[in-house]
């Protein structure tokens, strides 16, 4: 995947691409996350884990600034953004998919992918957005259409979403954020509602992506097989701390983590 | 301190009133998910019927039996059965549209059934009005005033107590969350938001039957503006805390009546100011509270389980369909044209220059509910704000209107994006609400000011010179008027098409998903707002200069509601849409003023009516009838060829 840079330096000395620093958030008296810290690597799949309620997708919404964390820092590739709005952080290459989906309804895959796009590729000027006429550039089909063929969404990509199953609303939010050819990818419980084939296609995608060597993706999964299958890293998260952090293997195999997400075996 | 005490007083009975009319207001909205903007409304047909049997003789028991108990009741059963129970699980603007319709519907209905005249000195429903019951601090507390008092505490607890302590009241709560998840609790969610409704609206018939003595008259009027006091104490409570309605309306009823006691009198800021006083404190709190700051609707988690909703954007049609439907619209609009510069007579071309006027104010409508999916209730304050900014330019710098137009559409965004900017957080009814607090205090406070509408009075506006051509007769005008409404539908149908306009439709699908992925919302929100309130602008700078002469009347925030609700029902999603409703809106108003002054309210009696049905035809009944006369034609065409075939 081509990486671009929006006209400001960018800092590739590390090859830290997202860190997340003592991030705490209460909801009124109860703590939801209690000062989580962790770094994901340039082409590095970070898995995260942990029992629901954990706090996971506030974690989620935290990074992106869906809601505001009440203290901590959020790093992306060497720039901190925890007082940015959402948007800012979007077009600074952070993309994300939503556990409950939040596709634009009323329109298709198709339209799904190419508003993205140009909203990527956009110059900035408010003026010409309100002037510049709708039709699609060629390379902008193109765009669009090879991201319907890699996610699987040919057949409906002409379909309002409304009408589509669970599992294809997910596959057209990974392709609208994998169009935005984000540096972090983040995917909130990406192959719920999936079937295995589907989600052997979100598997290939994320090895190609590893292997590009460019961006790096954070997923939130129950499915351990697939976690551990594409996951070089896999955070656990209990009650709003991070419990264990390392490599999928040794985490999977820590006692702690078996008591409180695996139950023995 | 006793005068303190003599300015607080009078202020009790009626924060009683406000608060109670809340508790309704906050019932509805808990316990059916509807901001029920019609509430003032059903609280003044109750009125009016508990009037009108009093006068024919009925016993003042059976007369309040009759309007509290029976009527109202029975109203808002059958809105509950015809229109909100369709409206559960829908958005907003659908839930908005058939209240405002109700708004509008109930008192002209009741106007064309009962009657027109002004009805003096309304009866009171218990004590008696004249006599002095007790004295606080040395002043005195006559009958209505005690009794309003005493009706209005018992009536909060009591509905505070089903709430709370009920199986009701919990089930009510569950059937706002999700009416299906409810129903596999074993709930019947049907029958529990219909108690919701006929419980409300007993309310609804007691305040009003409450409130009525405490006027000289009975007017429609005093009820609805009475509503932003209500809707401003139940936000107190962040409409969902009953006690603190209550102590919000009394405090509310005191301070109002506090400030027109100390206020200088004589001058127009100190007649404005208390009646504003309400709205300005609901805009405040609408900012103030981050409760109001929601980003995203409560959504059914069972929503999916319905069908999915038909899809706006009209369907591919094949091309001779598309085609043909194009031009005929063409040749339908050269015809309009060519009618209006020949054999139209010069009174009906006015009339259709009125409808053009308002077809430019509508379409601001169309760009910001249809296209960007924000609600405005202020866009006829922004198109007084253009009218009355070429007026004042032209009489007292003589700058030509031309340019006064321009002018007045550029200070009218500017007034949009100063509502914008504080508002910007808000989504939905939040919103909706803002705008019209906004509304309030514009056409109470400022537009009766000498510098701006100059009061009932209004100014004068001229009607343009272009170089050496006269625009004064009103074929030229016209003229004019078309090609500012062509440019203006050319503008909005590029910016749709166009970036912002794919933008905005994403926003409209998923706010949060239109930032995930980098759109910045507010900053469209704000150009929204400013675009949609500089074309209002430059809207009513036209119908000014078309009329002649305009007041605040012509602006006032009634006339932001029913434009809201002809957009709603001929089409808001196209501009076509704003179009004929323009038209229709005049043309329509021109003929029902030759029926006699009983049907004055008959127009927006009929759009009220259209607009209850908006739950079944979100896409307006104009864009409804066009679908189906291209399915019809769609069909015929294959079925043609299939025989040629």
């Amino acid at each position: 995947m081509e990486q671009h840079d929006r006209g400001r330096t960018v800092t590739s000395g590390t090859s830290t691409l997202l860190e997340v620093d003592s991030v705490y958030k209460r909801f009124g008296g109860l703590e939801i996350l209690g000062g989580v810290s962790f770094s994901v690597e340039r082409g590095e799949i970070f898995g995260l884990v942990g029992p629901n309620g954990a706090g996971k997708t506030t974690l989620f919404n935290c990074i992106l600034g869906i809601i505001p964390a009440d203290s901590g820092r959020i790093i992306l590739d060497g720039e901190d953004v925890s007082r940015m709005p959402v948007w800012k952080r979007a077009s600074l290459g952070m993309a994300r998919t939503f556990q409950r989906l939040e596709l634009f309804s009323g329109m298709t895959p198709r339209e799904h992918l190419l508003v993205a796009y140009r909203v990527h590729k956009r110059n900035g000027s408010i003026f010409r957005d309100l002037i510049g006429h709708g039709i699609p550039t060629r390379e902008e089909q193109e765009r669009a259409e090879s991201a319907l063929e890699l996610f699987g969404l040919v057949d409906v990509a002409d379909t309002p979403v409304e009408v589509l199953s669970l599992g294809h609303g997910r596959l057209v939010e990974l392709a609208r954020a994998f169009i935005l050819e984000p540096s972090v990818l983040m995917m909130d419980e990406p192959s719920s509602g999936l079937d295995a084939a589907e989600t052997g296609r979100i598997s290939d995608m994320l090895n190609n992506l590893r292997g590009s060597g460019r961006s790096c993706a954070v997923i939130v999964e129950h499915d351990l097989d697939m976690v551990t299958k594409v996951a070089s890293q896999i955070a656990v998260l209990n009650a709003g701390k991070m419990i264990a952090q390392g490599a999928a293997r040794e985490v999977l195999a820590d006692p702690e983590v078996r008591r409180v997400y695996l139950g023995t075996v | 301190m006793s005068q303190f005490v003599a300015f607080a007083l009078p202020g009790v009975p009626l924060g009683c009133v406000f608060a109670l009319m809340g508790a309704g207001l906050v019932l509805t909205y808990r316990a059916s998910g509807v901001f029920n903007l019609a509430f003032g409304a059903q609280a003044y047909a109750s009125a009016l019927i508990f009037y009108v049997s009093i006068n024919n003789g009925w016993p003042k028991w059976a007369a309040a039996i009759l309007a509290i108990a029976v009527v109202s009741p029975g109203l808002g059963l059958l809105l509950d059965r015809v229109i909100f129970r369709y409206t559960r699980t829908a958005n907003q603007f659908v839930k908005l549209v058939p209240a405002l319709g109700l708004l509008i519907v109930l008192p002209s209905a009741v106007q064309m059934i009962f009657g027109d005249q002004t009805r003096l000195s309304p009866p009171s429903l218990l004590l008696d009005p004249s006599r002095v019951y007790l004295r606080v601090a040395g002043f005195a507390v006559n009958g209505t005033e005690l009794s309003t008092s005493v009706i209005t505490v018992l009536a909060v607890a009591f509905l505070w107590g089903i709430l709370k302590f009920t199986r009701l009241g919990l089930e009510m709560r569950s059937v706002v969350e999700s009416p299906k998840l409810a129903q596999l609790h074993g709930i019947r969610s049907d029958l529990v938001g219909a108690d919701a409704w006929i419980l409300s609206s007993l309310f609804a018939g007691l305040a009003g039957v409450l409130l009525a003595p405490l006027y000289a008259q009975l007017s429609s009027l005093n009820f609805t503006d009475l509503l932003i006091a209500a809707i401003a104490c139940g936000a107190l409570g962040s409409f969902v805390s009953l006690p603190l309605t209550l102590i919000g309306g009394v405090l509310m009823g005191i301070f109002q009546e506090l400030i027109s006691g100390y206020m200088p009198s004589g001058s127009l800021i100190s007649s404005g100011i208390p009646s504003a006083f309400p709205f300005i404190i609901l805009f405040g709190l609408l900012i103030a509270m981050p409760r109001f700051r929601i980003r995203r609707e409560v959504s059914d988690p069972m929503a999916n389980c319905e069908p999915p909703q038909p899809c706006m954007e009209s369907p591919r049609r094949p091309t001779l369909v598309f085609v043909g439907s194009r031009v005929v619209a063409a040749v339908l609009a050269l015809a309009f044209g060519v009618s209006v510069l020949t054999w139209i007579p010069s009174n009906w071309v006015f009339t259709l220059c009125l409808g053009v006027a308002y077809s430019i104010i509508f379409l601001s409508i169309v760009l910001l509910t249809g296209m960007s999916g924000q609600i405005s209730l202020a866009q006829a304050t922004f198109a007084g704000i253009g009218a009355f900014t070429a007026g004042q330019l032209a009489i007292h710098f003589g700058l030509s209107v031309i340019a006064g137009t321009i002018v007045g559409g550029l200070i009218a965004a500017v007034a949009g994006i100063l509502l914008a900017f504080p508002t910007l957080r808000l989504g939905g009814i939040a919103l909706a609400l803002s705008t019209l607090g906004f509304a309030l205090v514009l056409s109470d406070v400022i537009f009766p000011l000498s510098w701006a509408g100059n009061g009932g009075s209004g100014i004068t506006i001229p009607r343009p010179q272009l170089g050496a051509i006269s625009l004064e007769g009103n074929r030229s005008f016209m003229i004019l008027a078309i090609v500012v409404l062509v440019v203006i539908s050319v503008a909005v149908a590029l910016i749709r098409s166009g970036t912002v306009g794919r933008e905005l439709a994403a926003i409209r699908g998923s706010e949060v998903g239109a930032e995930s992925i980098g759109i910045n919302t507010r900053r469209l929100r704000l150009l929204t707002m400013a675009l949609a309130a500089g074309i209002a602008g430059i809207g009513g700078a036209i119908y000014g200069s078309l009329e002649g002469s305009v007041s605040s009347n012509d602006f006032n925030y009634e006339i932001s509601l029913i434009f809201v609700v002809v957009v709603a029902t001929v089409g808001v999603r196209t501009i076509s849409g704003a179009i004929e409703a323009g038209l229709a809106y005049a043309v329509l108003s021109q003929l029902i003023s030759t029926l006699p002054s009983r049907y004055a309210s008959l127009l927006a009696f009929l759009f009220g009516l259209a607009a209850l049905t908006y739950v079944r035809h979100p896409e307006g009944v104009v864009g409804y009838v066009k679908r189906s006369v291209l399915d019809i034609s769609e069909s015929t065409l294959s079925r043609l060829r299939r025989g040629a075939a």
